[in-house]
């Protein structure tokens, strides 16, 4: 058994959105139009938000990026009424079953990191695009809810090629498409479950934070906090 | 009088009662003669019979990747004519479909199979996961019966790739139910 879970490290961030966009090359996100997005129906599994902080000239920026927290007590679960979304006991990760989903959108409301999107409309790509959609990842389609899932298709090809190699999966086998991405290496992906993982050790730092930890809902994205600290309930993310 | 009213109400019940009754297998008999699939749907480019080419080969010998990849492969022309180097068999009609081959290989073109349904685009499914990993990997032949004897190629699959028939086996052999590990 495993506990996937995640480790940002916000003075590595640079905002460069590497992740943002390996996010949704990866997952065959959607791209929206100005208009959808201005309506706020705009799809990003993972968002990186600036905050600044201080005056004008000692401005420190930050960046934030955001995705599910897949919470050891997610308040998404409990509402679903068909069972789409479930937290899965193998892995701790929560799971997205669109052909379960009915589109009632509880699971989004109850969300409070905001990390569940609707499809308000029948999914569309640029047509330059169609031909590479990622084949691992199937598509969406009008009105059922989207959100990461840690790449979690990329775990059964790393538990495939550790079988075949005659070992059980290591630290660093299954890792998301973002933590790839990253350039300065502030995403970090792994079992909290095995202590000696990286994802364990930074987990257990003191730096180590949680988004709206006062809710209770226990995510397993931790944020590796600024010297100083940075207070989230005072921004918008 | 009121005998004669009541009878004559009863027929004309009685016929509304025959004019739907028609009206109503009509329909059934129409909506089935639609919606059931006709036995010559997949009608293949040409006959191919597993059972004879199971004689000389294995299930691995065309489906190249079963082992290795999470699709087995269907062979390509090229494959075929590894084999089939212009001898023609005894039988007659099967030099017919030999003969079939060999105008392909002329054209270099690929044989257009037609395909039985498969997985929904949101499965992901691994052979080699099934069939060439693990202490008990599984035999073709659980998943696909008996394809091996088949004189020609199926109209449908001899097993319903259905979800029941997945989890059953995935239960029975304790291996995991978690949505995830298919549902992509």
């Amino acid at each position: 058994m495993a506990r996937y879970g995640m480790v940002i490290d916000l003075n590595r961030c640079v905002g460069c959105q590497s992740c943002a966009v390996a996010c949704k090359v990866e997952n065959n996100v959607r791209f929206s139009t100005p208009e959808e997005a201005s309506h706020g129906r705009e799809i990003q599994w993972m968002q990186v938000l600036p905050v600044a902080e201080g005056e004008f000239p000692n401005v420190v920026e930050t960046f934030i990026p955001v995705l599910c927290n897949h919470c050891e007590n997610p308040s998404c679960v409990p509402v679903c009424p068909t069972g789409a979304t479930y937290q899965s006991e193998a892995t701790g990760i929560i799971g997205q079953v669109y052909t379960r989903c009915i589109g009632c959108r509880f699971c989004a409301v109850a969300c409070p990191y905001m990390a569940r999107y609707f499809n308000w409309s029948k999914p569309h790509w640029p047509e330059e695009m169609k031909a590479r959609l990622n084949p691992d990842v199937s598509t969406r389609t009008k009105s059922v809810i989207e959100k990461c899932t840690f790449c979690s298709h990329r775990l059964p090809r790393a538990r495939e090629q550790a079988l075949s190699e005659g070992r059980k999966l290591r630290d660093g086998d299954y890792v998301t498409a973002c933590m790839e991405a990253c350039p300065t290496r502030a995403i970090v992906f792994g079992d909290l479950d095995d202590s000696n993982s990286r994802v364990a050790v930074l987990s257990r730092g003191h730096r180590a934070k949680r988004l709206r930890e006062e809710l209770g809902n226990e995510p397993k994205v931790f944020y590796l906090d600024q010297q100083g600290g940075w207070d989230v309930d005072n921004n918008d993310g | 009088m009121s005998p004669r009213k009541l009878s004559s109400t009863g027929g004309i019940s009685l016929g509304a009662i025959a004019l739907f009754a028609v009206v109503t297998l009509g329909a059934l008999v129409l909506s089935a003669s639609f919606l059931s699939p006709k036995s010559d749907s997949v009608a293949q480019p040409m006959r191919f019979s597993h059972k004879a080419h199971f004689e000389d080969a294995t299930c691995e010998t065309c489906h190249l990747y079963v082992m290795e990849l999470a699709s087995a492969g269907t062979p390509s022309l090229e494959d075929c004519v590894d084999c089939h180097d212009n001898t023609l068999s005894e039988n007659a009609e099967d030099q017919l479909e030999e003969k079939k081959l060999e105008k392909y290989a002329e054209e270099d073109t690929e044989i257009p199979w037609i395909h039985l349904p498969r997985l929904t685009a949101d499965i992901y499914f691994s052979h080699r996961m099934h069939a060439g990993l693990g202490e008990k990997p599984l035999e073709c032949k659980n998943c696909h019966g008996d394809i091996g004897k088949s004189e020609t190629l199926p109209q449908e699959r001899q097993i319903a790739f259905t979800m029941s028939f997945c989890v059953d086996c995935h239960e029975k052999r304790q291996a995991s139910n978690d949505c995830l590990m298919c549902h992509r």
